[in-house]
């Protein structure tokens, strides 16, 4: 709930809404009140200045009240006055509400009594002629009463109006975050099992497109790079499966009776032939297993290519010889950075290439050098070449330009796209250039170690 | 029974044609598309048994060609096991398939049975009156006594029990009774057939001059 949208956005609404609720009631309460007191404290003023006015001096009897009975009655109804001398006397007092304890008297030792709320009444006071004080007072009770109504009135609104809201803000949210739930449904329909589906993102609200189309295109790629896996894992059990059946048909046919011992000695000749095909192909597929995972643990050390291509060429000089195939060699010293083993696999399935599919008596050249801030091997053959539409497949795994008699002719299928691996993996590339009946040019290009040249 | 190995894979065809051969057929190996398919069109194999990836012509490409002019019944090998490959090697007009790495007698056992479905003989043992041939054990019985044959001979009681009711030139007893390898003439046939009647009866095989051998339905 802490980390729910839905309920943050609530939060976040009731409370901006409560605070403009009760910024709204609080300035409503206030101007009402005053507003309230200004009219008790205008009328209180009129009629303090009719008292003053009426205020006459008589040098026998000192200041006094001229007014008739009825008037001062219809004056000073709902409150009541004193009429005060400097000394504190008091010469005139009535009002339809008597002073009640003598703490509400304005006293002249305590010098002006303020105008203002004292308690639950309003005291106005005027200082008229001779210095006499004019001293009013009405009660405000009324006004209280109907602040409080106010008060208690706002309060049950406002609530109202918040716990209103909040309802209308959940349905809203619920509403606004409907397409959210609507696209993890479809988002969780999606499995390993079907990875073709997609959500639809033109259906969706404008604010969830990006995101929409952005998990699409997460699916694009986590698609293909299933289907690559899928179709990695079916060929290679179909690349096993062939090796596996020589196996066990000769197997079984050799335990079905009694035979000679020739006999049982070709068969586990054939056995250990389809073994060793296995076994080549196991091997390629762990390089790119390892390849694919990305933790293939690549050495970064200085690596003279020409000792690497030199060790290549020995390697292969025992097959070259067998199928009469000569191998030149021209090496200069070049220097790189990277794993020596793997870049001399590389070299060396480059060559065994060039001598398996080459005619006998063919020649095969291999060349290391330097050029343009890079270091190139390059590893011709006179073979039988590859035709222009191979070309562009010739690295993927698994593709071979005459599947079957490639096939007979050995080889996992897999050579070049370890060499095209381990040519990426060292920042390089591989690439190849044929011509049907004049053979092939594979080249590796790799950075050169800094400094060197 | 003549069998067509079609394998591209050297070891396998020849383990599989040592295997067919110690099962009493004779078989022919192509390890190309084309001589494959040159074969299967020129004559009248029993059984073909089909790899799928052939060089030249693939195994599917073969199998709808040779289905435009022969009906000759055709095992698949294939390493693909999907279900899709499966539905379209049949549809193509495939009999039955293996999958590799299949188990030998599986396959064996699915060619005996390809075979007998073929000349329409589906039951594993045959009786034509006092004899009983059993495919299977690949044994003869007359009147419930076990009978000795070689395996020539039985590969002769089998092809015609199997076409029973039907005349069987002595040209196509010959073709499908030995393969490529054979280099001997055509009357050897007449030896066996004599040797056969010798063995079950006179009356078990009869002779339409002219014509070739019958044994009866």
């Amino acid at each position: 709930m802490r980390n729910s949208l839905r309920w943050t956005l609530i939060g976040w609404f009731g409370a901006i809404l409560a605070l403009a609720v009760a910024a709204f009631g609080s300035v409503l309460y206030l101007q009402v009140s005053e507003s309230g007191l200004r009219s008790v404290e205008v009328s209180l003023a009129e009629r303090a200045q009719a008292l003053a006015a009426a205020l006459e001096y008589d040098a026998r009897d000192g200041w006094e009240l001229e007014l008739s009975e009825d008037y001062l009655r219809g004056l000073t109804q709902r409150c009541s006055f004193r009429i005060v001398t400097p000394a504190g006397e008091v010469i005139a007092q009535g009002g339809g509400a008597q002073w009640s304890g003598a703490m509400d008297t304005p006293s002249a030792t305590t010098g002006e009594p303020a105008s203002g709320v004292h308690g639950d009444s309003y005291h106005f006071t005027l200082v008229g002629p001779g210095k006499l004080r004019v001293v009013l007072r009405s009660s405000i009770e009324p006004q209280q009463q109907a602040l409080a109504e106010l008060r208690l009135q706002l309060l049950l609104v406002g609530v109202a109006i918040l716990a209103g809201a909040l309802l209308g803000g959940l349905w809203l949210a619920r509403r606004v975050l409907r397409p959210i739930a609507g696209a993890t449904r479809a988002a969780a329909a999606i499995d390993a099992s079907d990875l073709s589906k997609r959500l639809d993102v033109a259906a969706m609200p404008l604010e969830l497109r990006e995101l929409g189309t952005t998990f699409n295109g997460t699916l694009d790629r986590l698609e293909e790079a299933f289907g690559r896996l899928t179709r990695f894992t079916a060929d290679a059990s179909h690349e096993l499966r062939t090796p596996l059946a020589v196996l066990r048909t000769e197997v079984e046919l050799a335990l079905r009776r009694n035979r000679e011992p020739d006999e049982y000695r070709e068969a586990l000749r054939t056995g250990l032939r389809a073994v060793a095909r296995m076994t080549e192909l196991v091997d390629g597929l762990m390089v790119l297993a390892k390849a694919d995972a990305g933790s293939a643990d690549i050495e970064r050390t200085r690596v003279e290519l020409g000792a690497a291509a030199t060790e290549a060429v020995e390697a292969l000089g025992a097959r070259a010889r067998a199928q009469s195939i000569e191998i030149h060699s021209e090496g200069n010293a070049v220097q790189v950075r990277g794993d020596r083993a793997l870049l001399r696999e590389a070299i060396e399935n480059l060559l065994s290439n060039a001598v398996r599919y080459n005619e006998p008596g063919g020649r095969v050249d291999v060349a290391v050098r330097s050029e343009g801030g890079q270091a190139l091997v390059s590893v011709r053959d006179d073979g039988p070449g590859i035709p222009a539409d191979s070309l562009d497949r010739l690295f993927d795994r698994f593709y071979r330009v005459d599947e079957a008699r490639s096939r007979a002719q050995g080889g996992s299928g897999l050579g070049l796209s370890i060499v095209r691996w381990i040519a990426e993996a060292h920042g390089g590339t591989v690439d190849v250039a044929s011509s049907p009946g004049e053979g092939s040019t594979f080249t590796l290009r790799l950075p050169l170690v800094d400094g060197a040249s | 029974m003549r069998l067509l190995i079609v394998e591209d894979e050297v070891d396998l065809a020849h383990a599989l044609a040592r295997a067919v051969r110690e099962e009493g057929f004779v078989c022919d190996v192509a390890h190309e598309g084309e001589e494959g398919l040159w074969l299967a069109r020129e004559l009248d194999y029993d059984l073909i048994l089909l790899d799928l990836m052939l060089p030249g012509i693939d195994g599917l490409s073969l199998l709808r060609r040779l289905r435009a002019e022969r009906p000759t019944p055709v095992i698949v090998l294939t390493a693909r096991g999907s279900l899709s490959s499966k539905v379209e090697l049949l549809d193509a007009g495939a009999d039955d398939y293996v999958t590799k790495p299949f188990a030998l007698e599986e396959l064996l056992s699915r060619a005996r049975s390809l075979l007998r479905r073929a000349a329409r003989q589906p039951a594993p043992v045959l009786s034509i009156g006092p004899v009983e041939l059993d495919t299977v054990g690949r044994q003869v019985h007359l009147g419930g006594e076990p009978i000795e044959l070689t395996a020539m001979e039985y590969a002769l009681v089998e092809f015609l029990a199997l076409h029973r009711g039907e005349v069987i030139s002595r040209a196509r007893l010959y073709e499908h009774l030995y393969d490529e390898r054979e280099e001997t003439s055509s009357n050897v046939v007449e030896v066996f057939v004599s040797n056969v009647r010798r063995k079950l009866g006179r009356d078990f095989i009869s002779t339409r001059r002219g014509h070739g051998y019958l044994v009866d339905a």
